[in-house]
């Protein structure tokens, strides 16, 4: 479960980024998170992972304090950041040998998990060679991996479907719903609307700062103009503000 | 040709990286402050070579013999070029990204040519600018030489460069023409600069070797150093014109020489480049996929320590700009600076000399612990520990490691280099002086607790002031500002060292290593202490 209790986050001095934020993220759902451009997601994303200190206010991980229990709190986690490109001049294995290592995870335990996502996403063959040499699906789908290895409850995904063709795509939709099925909690952004009417049980819409919408897709179109598609609600409700 | 211009302009700003101006007015006064700096640096480096130049040539001049300075002068320049040039064009040519940035616009392959030349060549002169122009000036003042001198000398300046550029640059680009078709690319060119430098390094040796400077008679050692120059002249085509040029300026013809040399080249350059480069450029991005099957020695478990500091030494060492930028010149340098000191016949006299000094003396250890500041200063490890990370460095906020321990796992790389300069150093000390093997322990010791503190607050400076956002590897170690505070930091520690090696010389020897190991330890649990309490604060940054 992710708890975010009024968190706010300036960059600069009287320009909020993220304004007085609220959201719970319950366990076995999805949660979609949308915004326009330099809405605030990115932002809320670091805050919740642990790369950036709120201002105000507290986020919680399965009950635990990011800022204040960090180690802690971050082991619940899975993160996939909007970038997958890390560490590029090691070889594929050998980052996911390294993310084990620093999650903890017994060698019998990430051999079975690595061969068996490997497998899934089709790079089986491939782990031994310098991630230079990946196109830019084959980083994300490192990544994805990556972040599985410790079996995190929650997952949080910046972007996770750019860059992977559509097989991969569809696995990892598989992989979300699976998880949140065993009681488990996804979070992600994603520019991609229709992946979000299709897959999240709940979206939250950010704009400039502020939360203005939070609910499920069919309490979205009540709240705009009837026979709206999911691109134009946005659109509306980004443009109301 | 306008073409050629804008990205000669693109690729000096993105290799400088004057383009990400900050309009925060306090980051603007930083920038002013940090160009101030470097301002007061360079002004600092003029006035040393200058005054050293005016040295040398009063001293020349007595014996008559002030135009053996020219030649000197002019073969230390064309050195610090050439070494210069062999570490950036490999990096300025084929790695930096902005080629990449560049490469799906309609360029032809001779204007990304001719623009990437042009950021070389304009690197170079700021360097001749800084070491070469004020020396050759003097010069002309103390032997009053005509308005013609100073053309003809500014002419033999603006040349003197570009023909060991065009030369080392085709070198370069054949390599990088032939590597593509070699299976392992990155370590065959790794390999292959490698080579080059330590090839530059073997002609110095040879050089210091043959040069008999301990000679007694002054006259017969500067016949021995024109001898030289003039031996040297041989391999660098350029030289012996440039010098005629300066020194005769009544005569044109070692002028046009040198102007026919520097066309020719070109020419070839040209032709040669224009055939090669740009295939080597497509040729040298990207390394192919090796499909195998993962077997059961692929899948190793690691105590998380040991597995973070083996991921930074495969960074370094894997990535060729790092590894000839941070970790090389823990090994050449010493060995640069003391190759003289063993030299053939040389090793004898020196040693003879050594016996007078009593090293296991006060002065002596702070002395030899000045000398290893000095050389801990040239391990740019642990003070780009986080900006080489560049955009991946937020990942240490990302795992469930704490960040004191992080902190420690990013030091430790620096802390195993500057074993190498430590190691070389004590050697050199019991080769040369009759020392107790007791001594040598103590200063090894005193080596490891000073390594730690170096090592702990150069990566503290990275973190108060990180690089994270670069277009080319090369800036992060090269045109990086916080150099200048590894440097301030070693001068300090210098000052200390020799300050409480005076102030203690009259105490027993025991009791300065007992004060040291105290001061030492000291400053290693003050420093730990700190950073284990403010490591929250210490990586704000990092975002």
């Amino acid at each position: 479960m992710i708890t975010i209790n009024h968190v706010s986050k300036s960059y600069v001095k009287g320009k909020k980024s993220v304004d007085n934020l609220n959201l719970e993220i319950k366990n076995g759902e999805i949660f979609g998170f949308l915004g326009p451009n330099g809405a605030g997601k990115t932002t809320t994303i670091k805050m919740i992972t642990g790369i950036l200190k709120p201002d105000e206010g507290e986020i919680l991980l399965d009950g635990k304090n990011i800022e204040k229990q960090p180690v802690d709190a971050k082991k619940t986690i899975g993160f996939v950041p909007d970038s997958p490109d890390m560490f590029l001049r090691l070889t594929g294995i050998e980052y996911l040998n390294f993310i084990a290592d620093m999650y903890e995870v017994p060698l019998e335990d990430r051999k079975e998990r690595i061969e068996k996502l490997a497998k899934r996403f089709e790079i089986e063959n491939d782990l031994g060679s310098s991630m230079q040499s990946y196109s830019h699906g084959m980083r994300q789908k490192i990544i994805v991996i990556s972040m599985l290895l410790h079996q995190p409850k929650n997952w949080i995904l910046d972007e996770p479907m750019t860059g992977l063709d559509p097989k991969s795509s569809f696995q990892l939709k598989e992989l979300m719903r699976e998880h949140a099925k065993k009681n488990n909690t996804v979070f992600f952004s994603t520019h991609v609307l229709e992946v979000a009417e299709k897959l999240c049980d709940r979206v939250g819409i950010i704009h400039k700062g502020n939360l203005i919408f939070v609910g499920t897709y069919e309490e979205l179109k009540s709240e705009v103009k009837e026979g709206s598609s999911l691109e134009e609600m946005f659109l509306e409700l980004t443009e109301n503000e | 040709m306008n073409k050629i211009w804008v990205l000669t302009k693109v690729f000096l700003k993105s290799s400088f990286q004057f383009g990400t101006e900050n309009k925060n007015t306090s980051s603007r006064l930083k920038k002013i402050a940090a160009k101030i700096g470097y301002g007061i640096l360079i002004l600092y480096l003029i006035g040393i070579f200058s005054f050293l130049s005016y040295q040398l040539i009063e001293t020349l001049r007595a014996f008559g013999q002030e135009t053996l300075f020219v030649g000197i002068f002019l073969l230390a320049l064309l050195l610090l070029i050439s070494i210069q040039t062999i570490f950036s064009a490999m990096n300025i040519f084929y790695f930096a990204k902005d080629i990449e940035q560049v490469l799906p616009l309609p360029i032809k392959p001779i204007e990304l040519l001719l623009a990437k030349l042009n950021v070389l060549i304009i690197s170079e002169y700021l360097i001749e600018f800084i070491f070469g122009l004020f020396p050759i000036f003097i010069y002309g003042y103390i032997t009053g030489a005509g308005i013609i001198y100073y053309i003809i000398s500014l002419v033999v300046l603006l040349l003197l460069p570009i023909v060991p550029i065009l030369f080392i640059t085709l070198v370069v680009m054949v390599i990088m023409r032939f590597s593509n078709l070699v299976k392992y690319k990155e370590r065959f060119q790794l390999f292959i600069n490698l080579a080059i430098i330590l090839l530059a390094i073997g002609l110095q040796f040879f050089f210091t070797s043959t040069g008999e400077v301990s000679n007694q008679e002054i006259l017969v050692t500067m016949t021995n150093v024109n001898g030289m120059v003039e031996n040297i002249g041989n391999y660098f085509l350029v030289l012996k014109p440039a010098i005629h040029a300066i020194i005769n300026t009544n005569e044109f013809i070692p002028l046009l020489q040198l102007i026919a040399f520097t066309l020719i080249s070109f020419i070839i350059f040209i032709f040669i480049g224009n055939k090669i480069y740009f295939k080597g450029v497509i040729g040298s991005r990207g390394t192919a996929l090796k499909k195998r099957k993962m077997k059961d020695k692929n899948y190793q478990e690691k105590d998380i320590g040991l597995s973070y500091v083996i991921k930074e030494f495969k960074l370094l060492i894997r990535n060729p700009i790092y590894f000839i930028q941070c970790i090389l010149p823990a090994f050449l340098m010493p060995v640069l600076l003391f190759l003289p000191f063993l030299g053939n016949d040389n090793g004898m006299d020196i040693r003879n000399i050594a016996g007078l000094f009593n090293i296991q003396s006060t002065l002596g250890i702070s002395i030899l612990l000045s000398i290893i500041s000095f050389l801990y200063s040239l391990n740019f490890i642990a003070i780009t520990g986080i900006s080489r990370d560049g955009e991946n460095a937020k990942f240490v906020k990302q795992i469930p490691v704490s960040l004191y321990d992080q902190y420690i796992y990013k030091i430790i790389p620096a802390v195993f280099v500057n074993f190498i300069p430590s190691l070389i150093l004590i050697g050199l000390v019991y080769y040369l002086f009759p020392v107790s093997i007791g001594f040598i322990v103590i200063i090894f010791l005193f080596t490891i607790l000073f390594s730690f503190i170096h090592s702990i607050w150069m990566l503290w400076i990275d973190l108060k002031r990180p690089k994270l956002n670069w277009n080319t590897e090369y800036a992060v170690v090269k045109q990086n500002m916080n150099m200048l505070f590894e440097f301030i930091f070693s001068f300090i520690c210098i000052a200390i060292f020799l300050l409480i090696g005076y102030l203690c010389m009259t105490i027993n020897e025991i009791i300065f290593i007992l004060i040291l190991t105290f001061i030492l330890t000291i400053a290693l649990l003050f420093s730990n202490r700190y950073i284990r309490k403010k490591q929250d604060i210490l990586f704000d940054k990092i975002n």
